[in-house]
Order: structure tokens, then C-alpha cells, then sequence
């Protein structure tokens, strides 16, 4: 009765057992993080892209330098030539093959391309720049069983279960010799797992050694193998078996772990690249490569002498991997999150359409707008240039803290940002969450406020740059010029370069401050505005980030579009999910932000923003606006150059006053930043309702060239001066003038 | 009598300038230790009395910047793609490859042709009609684009 009693509950486990063994493994069998992947870069001729910095993108894709290209994944350099051969991908827009391609450089740029099959544009693959993780940190990409090259599988099943397709889940003869061995030794010295049981420990069960999971164990190895392939075990066990550590975040599977230690797609790896991953099951923290490097050899060594002595690879192919270095990344290459501050958006913005769990273990890949090199450039003009600051103006170290973004113009995608001065660590994203108080920053809204009126205002209209004092929430408003000077009656144009505070403050009260406040939420800001007149001199608080979706838009010729970070969410199986696609808005007359740009063009040429020319030539067109706060406790610098808008903020996170105006802090970093970019100038064709004129500001009468005070001025149609100079001249009458002082002069 | 006089004047204009291209070309200068003989200089073209516009004398572009022959093929090829696209009716995969165009060139006036073409065919006129702006924005008026783009704008408001 007993005998009956017990094989009936024996009966009730196994049968649980069973569904729980194949429930497990026919269902989703892990939690797989999303992977976020920055921008393709486009190569073309004629693309503003210097050697290195493609051979620093190469790099961290793990592209190898080689002395002569023969497969994709490799490159090789030879003075202002680069043979290339690119990997192929799955884009969103279709499969795009690996092309062997000539580039040659010269100038900054991709002087000609050569190669490549049909078409002149060839993409690389996007980097992957980070990931959204399970709560259990595990990271895998998952491979098909056809996926991985046969030496690695014959390599670990010669190495880890030599009689893997011949046993039924447990090999009694493994366990026979590990018994023996242990024995002999007086500790566990060998295991006798086969690969199943292995798989079955890490798959369903923990780490805990006592007799009961050892039975355990090997029962359920038993009843997968009676439901599954040889192959699905195998496949399993290569996608979950532990390879490694990148911080907090465990690298799981071959093909994560392909990523993390060489930077290369498992197919790319060579004999003696898979024998140390093959090597590094047995303990990937103590065969770890980067910190045990001999013991990683010896074992990897060992790995190629068992493949040899299995037939696999003859004994010189076996020789000549082991005369080879480890040839791992530098440092891992699948860092779990190398761009913060970025990710963090990403994930803010993920967050509207996707749940946490989703983003957490459905694989999503996610592509972004995140440009490599720019995100570099930016990182490294802010670290620097920040440092220096520090120590031209004998600040405490780590005193003032930064951030900084670059969008491209047009299309409104985010190409970089950092939070911190110290990019790389995950803290405080000011790009995004701090909110200070914007200086003259703002002063272009008051101005465009101001010329949106042309009946009113153009550029050489004279505004009075005296003291004013007004009553303004119960107290007394005195704003005065930062040099404390007045300047009489100054034109908009200047009064915007030499960022005048008691002009634009008049300026300002005189549009109205609802139809500041009201142009400030045209121009994309979306936050809270109080409609005082401190806000006209910019005591409103915002983001770097806001700030450069205004700027945008008057980069973008009165287009308003929405920042992006997203480009597509696409599933595991590579299946669109979201596509994110541009949008914009027509707030602005395209006159009258040509007018606006070229009142940011004199800040730039003529005003507080001159000093960029001293690192960029002058032949480059700026544009662009300072800002300082009371006190100097921010400073700002917003602008464009280029196709690119970049904003960067400086400030100390307790508020405290600094010795820097936004020219001499910020901006110095932001014409750091396209300086390294080697950036062009801004687009600035005249549109069809605008024409120039020759004026003579201080009379508002037309002028001519050269004349005593002219300026050639941009002006909405009619809205022009009406009145003629002194100097000014019909055109074509200077030649008549001309005779007529030779021969003398006819009196009437 | 002022016509007249213009008239002469101009006349004698086109004579000097004639002779002085008929001239013979000068010597090259010699080194002398002779003197030169002070020499009255010619009127000139009125001169403005005063300094030239500040520094930095800002003007509009002269005209669009062209980009290169091998940046318009690689972009062409894009947008014909993006129009095969179109034209199969898979508009969010013509969407995708205009987007791809605007990467490389946000300023070109046929990417937002396409762009908005597509997402008129999506119905979905706001955006439909705020690209096509853009695209006449950054295109010169009497361009086949521009003229395609205002047919565009035209049929997208028609359809309101």
C-alpha cells in the first residue's frame, strides 16, 4: 500500500515536473532587454567627415584594422585612403548587404567613394548605445542554432560534453569519471553535468549543491530531452549560459557575449576568439580576459589543444591561434549605458507609449537619433573647456556644472546631450530637468515680437536705450545695461547685439508683454510664462532643452518642430512597432525670421557673441544669442551654425554667482563644440517678401554704400524708410556723378 | 538738354573705356634712382565720406548653395525610391526613406514634395500641408519643385 501510496505522489511530481520543464520552455523563455541603437551614418562623397573620426566610429563598432580588407567588419588605412568592407544589417527600411567600398579623404571631407555595388550612399550599422534592462540586469541578444559558426558548437560540446547527442539528458559515465576524480582529490574537482543538466541548473533551478536538486536535476534533464531536439537544448543553452559581468549587467548567451568581449557579431570571430569564449564557461569571472589575462590565455590554450585532439582543427591550425593575442576590446564593449543622460530621455519619451515590463523583456529595438560623433565632440568641448574655466578664473574644482545639446536644424532630431560636465555617469540631467533662469537668452522673442509688426518696427527702427523704472508687482523694476552705460537712441539691430537691457526692456513694454509671452509659446516653449516685465529680460526659467527647441524654430525659419529623440520602435523579430516621423508647423513668416537671424548674425559679428571668431573663421556665418543672469549665476549661449542648433548652459548647482557672462562661459564652449564639428555657415537665402536696402539707421532715410552711418539692412516689402539721405543715390546715378565732377558741374 | 548732356556723357564713357583696353600694355616698372615727377591723380568715382559699413557686413546668400553632384545622386536616388514607394501606395515606407533624404539634406525642397505627397496619400492633411509650407519655404519661386509643391498645397486644401 505504501509501495502504491509513494508511486503515486512519484507519479503526481513527475507529471508536474513535466509541465513545468516544457511550460518554461515553449513559452518566452527570457526577459530580453530593449536595445538602443544611435544613428547609421551615411557615407557619401562629399560628406563633411574627417578620416579619423570615421576610423574612431569603426572603431567602436568593432570594425578591426587590418593590413588588407577580405571580409565585412574590417578596414585598413593607407594615408587619405580607406578600403572598407561594411557589415550588413536589417534596417528599418530593408536589409542593407555588406559592401567593400574605397573612400578617399581630403579637406574634411569623403572626396570620393569607390565600390559599394549600385548606389552612391552606403550605410553603416547603427552603434548600439545602450539598453533597457531587466530588473535582473541579464543582457543576451539572442542566435538561432544556424546562427553560430559550427566550430563554436563542436568546440564547446568537445570541451563541455563530449558525448552530448549520444546520452538521454544524464551520462552516467560522465558522472562515474567526475566521482572518481573527486574522490581521488578529496573535493569536487569535476563536475559530471552534461550540457542539458547544465542548461536545466541555470534555466530552471539555482546554484544550491545538495543531493535532492542533483536528483532533481537530472530528472527534468531526462523529460527535456524526451520533449526536445538535440538542437533546441543546444540553442537554449547557447543563449543562457553566463559569460561574463559589464558592470552591474550580467552578459548571458554567445551572442551578447561576442558583443561584450570583442565587439563583433559572433560570424565575424575568429578560431581563437571562440576557443577563449568556448574556454570561459567553465568560470566567466575567473577566466575573466581583462582582469586575468594569463589565466584567460592558458585556458583558451587549453580549449584549442582538446579541439585539436578532437579532430576538430588540425594541430597547426591549433598552434598558430594559440601564437595569436586574446584580441578582446579594449574595454568591454557593450557598456551598459555609455550616454546616460541621453538614454534617459529615450526613456522618458518610451515611456508615454510603452509599459516599464514591455520595455523591461519584449526585446524592443529602439533607434534613436543619437549621433556618435557629435555626442563625443560635445562631451569633450564641455569636460574641457569647463576645466579651463575652472582654472583661468582660479575656481574651486568641480565648481560649476554644464550641459549642452546639438539638434539638427530642419529635421529637429537630437544629436547629442549631456547633463553634467562629466559625461558618462548616470546623475542629474540638467539638459533636460534643470530649469534656470534664462538670461538674455530670451531677448530674441522680444525682438521678433517686435518685427512681426513691420507697420511698427524694422531693424533700423530706434529704440531709446535710457533708464527706465516702472512699478511691477508691488515693487519698483530698475533693469540696467550689464556695463551700466545708456546708449541713447540705438537701432533694434544693434540694441539685439549689444544686448542692451533698457532697450529691449522698452522694446519689449511697448509690443506688449502678452504678445512676448504669447511669441515665446510660438516659438515651441510650452512651460508656465508670466506675463511681467522682468520676463522680457528673461526671468523665466527653462530647460536647456526647451531652450533649444526655441531656437529651432528660429534656425528652422519660423518651422516649428517637436525635439526628437526616436526615431522607430521595431520588435525582437524585427517588426515595425512605431515609427516617430518629423512634423512641424508653420508659426513664423520665413521675412521675418530672416530678419531675426540677422540681428543674431550682428551679436555674433558685432556683439557679445564676436569672440566665437577667435577659434572659427570668419568666413563661417553665425548666429546666436548670450545670456547671463543676475548676478552671474547662469550662463547661457544658444545659436546656430550650419545645420546644426546647440545650446549650452553653465551654472553652479547651488545657484551661487560665477565670475562668467554667457560670452565668456558658455559660448566658449558652444564654439568649442562646432569648431570640432567643423561646421559651415548658416543657411541664409533671402526670401521672396524681403528686400535689402542701404540705410542710414540714425536718420531713417535710404542711404548708398560707403555713406557716413549706412547699413545694408534687410527689410519685410514697404516696410523700407521712405525718406532719402543725404548720400542716398538713384542707383546707376554714381557713373553721371561721376562726369559730372569731371567736366564740372552744370547750375540749374 | 540734361538728356542730351547724359547722353554725350555716356557716350564718352564707352569711348574711354574702348581706348583703354585698346592701350598698350605698360612697362613693366624699372627701379631709378631718379625721382618720379609728381603726378595729379584722376578724379574718381565718388568716395563715402565717411568709414565703410562696420565690420562684418552682413549679407543674404547669393542665391541657393548648390550642394555637389555626388550629394544630389546619392539623395536623388533616395527620393526615387522613396517616389517607387509612393507610388505602390506604401506611403509610411516612402515616409521612411524621405526622412532618410532629410537627414542628409534638411534643406531640399523634394523631400518635403515627397514627404508631404505621402502624407497626403495618409489623409492626413494638417501635416500634409505644414510639410508642403516648408518645402515652399526653402524652394525658389518659377522651380519645377515649387510649382509641384503649390499644386500640391492646392489639392491637400481642396480636399479639406
Amino acid at each position: 500500500m505504501t509501495l502504491i501510496l509513494l508511486l503515486i505522489v512519484a507519479g503526481a511530481g513527475l507529471v508536474l515536473l513535466d509541465t513545468f520543464v516544457r511550460s518554461k520552455f515553449e513559452g518566452v523563455k527570457w526577459a530580453l532587454p530593449a536595445h538602443v541603437y544611435g544613428r547609421s551614418l551615411e557615407l557619401f562623397q562629399g560628406l563633411p567627415l574627417r578620416p579619423e573620426q570615421l576610423r574612431w566610429e569603426l572603431d567602436q563598432l568593432g570594425y578591426r584594422a587590418v593590413s588588407r580588407v577580405s571580409g565585412p567588419g574590417q578596414y585598413s588605412v593607407n594615408g587619405a585612403r580607406m578600403d572598407l568592407y561594411t557589415r550588413p544589417f536589417r534596417f528599418t527600411d530593408g536589409d542593407e548587404p555588406g559592401r567593400a567600398v574605397t573612400l578617399t579623404f581630403s579637406g574634411g571631407r569623403v572626396s570620393g567613394m569607390v565600390g559599394g555595388g549600385q548606389g552612391s550612399l552606403i550605410r553603416l550599422e547603427p552603434m548600439l548605445i545602450g539598453g533597457i534592462y531587466p530588473d535582473h540586469l541579464e543582457d543576451r541578444v539572442l542566435v538561432r542554432f544556424d546562427q553560430v559558426p559550427a566550430l563554436l558548437t563542436e568546440g564547446l560540446l568537445a570541451v563541455e560534453d563530449q558525448d552530448f547527442y549520444l546520452h538521454l539528458g544524464v551520462s552516467p559515465k560522465s558522472i562515474l569519471r567526475a566521482l572518481v576524480s573527486n574522490i581521488r582529490a578529496g573535493a569536487t574537482v569535476q563536475g559530471g553535468s552534461t550540457i542539458t543538466q547544465q542548461l536545466v541548473k541555470n534555466f530552471y533551478l539555482n546554484h544550491e549543491r545538495s543531493i535532492a536538486r542533483k536528483a532533481v536535476e537530472a530528472v527534468m534533464a531526462l523529460l527535456l530531452e524526451a520533449h526536445y531536439s538535440k538542437e533546441q537544448i543546444l540553442e537554449a543553452y547557447l543563449n543562457e549560459v553566463y559569460l561574463g559581468q559589464a558592470g552591474k549587467r550580467a552578459i548571458h548567451g554567445f551572442g551578447m557575449a561576442s558583443q561584450h568581449l570583442f565587439r563583433q557579431p559572433l560570424r565575424e570571430l575568429e578560431l581563437h576568439q571562440i576557443a577563449l569564449m568556448v574556454g570561459m564557461v567553465k568560470g566567466a569571472s575567473y577566466y575573466d580576459p581583462w582582469r586575468n589575462p594569463e589565466r584567460a590565455t592558458a585556458r583558451r590554450n587549453l580549449v584549442l589543444d582538446v579541439m585539436a585532439g578532437e579532430g576538430l582543427i588540425t594541430t597547426g591550425v591549433a598552434a598558430a591561434a594559440k601564437g595569436r593575442g586574446l584580441d578582446i576590446a579594449p574595454q568591454p564593449g557593450t557598456a551598459t549605458n555609455p550616454y546616460p543622460d541621453y538614454l534617459q530621455l529615450v526613456r522618458e519619451q518610451l515611456a508615454q507609449d510603452y509599459r516599464q515590463e514591455d520595455l523591461q523583456s519584449a526585446g524592443l529595438r529602439i533607434f534613436t537619433h543619437l549621433d556618435p560623433l557629435v555626442q563625443r565632440q560635445v562631451q569633450n568641448s564641455v569636460a574641457s573647456v569647463v576645466d579651463n574655466l575652472e582654472k583661468g578664473y582660479r575656481l574651486p574644482d568641480g565648481q560649476l556644472q554644464a550641459a549642452s545639446l546639438v539638434v539638427r536644424t530642419g529635421t529637429a532630431d537630437v544629436l547629442a546631450l549631456v547633463g553634467s560636465r562629466k559625461a558618462g555617469f548616470v546623475g542629474f540631467n540638467r539638459a533636460v530637468d534643470a530649469r534656470r533662469q534664462v538670461g538674455s537668452t530670451i531677448k530674441p522673442a522680444v525682438y521678433l515680437a517686435a518685427l512681426n509688426d513691420p507697420g511698427r518696427y524694422t531693424l533700423s527702427t530706434l529704440v531709446d536705450d535710457a533708464p527706465l523704472s516702472i512699478r511691477s508687482g508691488g515693487k519698483q523694476w530698475e533693469p540696467r545695461n550689464y556695463e551700466r552705460e545708456s546708449h541713447g537712441l540705438v537701432p533694434l539691430y544693434q540694441a539685439l547685439g549689444q544686448s542692451y537691457n533698457q532697450a529691449t526692456a522698452r522694446l519689449g513694454l511697448d509690443v506688449g508683454l502678452n504678445r512676448v509671452a504669447d511669441t515665446i509659446r510660438r516659438l515651441g516653449y510650452g512651460g508656465r510664462l508670466e506675463e511681467v516685465p522682468s520676463l522680457l529680460l528673461g526671468a523665466v526659467a527653462m530647460s536647456p532643452y526647451e531652450v533649444a527647441g526655441i531656437y529651432h524654430t528660429i534656425a528652422a525659419e519660423g518651422f516649428y518642430s517637436p525635439l526628437r529623440t526616436i526615431s522607430a520602435v521595431y520588435t525582437a523579430e524585427n517588426e515595425p512597432l512605431k515609427r516617430y516621423p518629423f512634423n512641424t508647423e508653420q508659426r513664423f513668416s520665413p521675412e521675418v525670421m530672416h530678419l531675426l537671424q540677422y540681428g543674431l548674425q550682428v551679436v555674433m559679428r558685432e556683439g557679445t557673441g564676436k569672440t566665437a571668431y577667435r577659434k572659427l573663421p570668419e568666413a563661417v556665418t553665425l548666429a546666436g544669442k548670450t545670456g547671463t543672469t543676475n548676478d552671474q549665476r547662469d550662463s547661457w549661449f544658444a545659436g546656430f551654425a550650419d545645420n546644426y542648433v546647440g545650446v549650452v548652459w553653465i551654472g553652479r548647482d547651488d545657484n551661487g554667482k560665477m565670475p562668467l557672462t554667457g560670452g565668456t562661459g558658455a559660448l566658449q564652449v558652444w564654439t568649442d563644440i562646432m569648431a570640432g564639428l567643423n561646421v559651415g555657415s548658416v543657411p541664409f537665402a533671402k526670401p521672396d517678401g524681403v528686400d535689402y536696402q542701404w540705410v542710414e539707421p540714425a536718420t531713417q532715410s535710404l542711404s548708398r554704400e560707403g555713406c557716413t552711418g549706412a547699413r545694408y539692412l534687410p527689410y519685410i516689402r514697404g516696410s523700407e524708410p521712405k525718406r532719402h539721405g543725404a548720400c542716398f543715390q538713384k542707383p546707376g546715378q554714381e557713373v553721371i556723378d561721376w562726369f559730372k565732377d569731371l567736366f564740372g558741374n552744370e547750375q540749374p | 538738354m540734361n538728356n542730351l548732356k547724359t547722353a554725350f556723357l555716356g557716350g564718352l564713357a564707352l569711348a574711354l573705356l574702348v581706348l583703354a583696353g585698346c592701350a598698350p600694355i605698360a612697362p613693366a616698372p624699372t627701379t631709378t634712382s631718379e625721382p618720379m615727377p609728381p603726378v595729379e591723380p584722376a578724379p574718381s568715382p565718388p568716395q563715402p565720406s565717411g568709414p565703410a559699413e562696420a565690420p562684418g557686413a552682413i549679407r543674404p546668400d547669393r542665391g541657393e548653395e548648390e550642394p555637389s553632384a555626388a550629394v544630389e545622386s546619392a539623395i536623388a536616388g533616395l527620393i526615387a525610391q522613396g517616389w517607387r514607394l509612393h507610388s505602390a501606395n506604401n506611403y509610411e515606407g516612402a515616409l521612411g526613406i524621405a526622412e532618410r533624404a532629410q537627414r542628409i539634406e534638411p534643406r531640399n525642397p523634394e523631400v518635403y514634395l515627397l514627404m508631404a505627397s505621402a502624407q497626403f496619400g495618409l489623409y492626413r492633411l494638417d501635416v500634409a500641408e505644414q510639410l508642403a509650407r516648408r518645402g515652399l519655404s526653402l524652394s525658389r519661386s518659377g522651380t519645377l519643385v515649387n510649382g509641384q509643391l503649390q499644386g500640391l498645397l492646392g489639392r491637400i486644401q481642396g480636399a479639406r
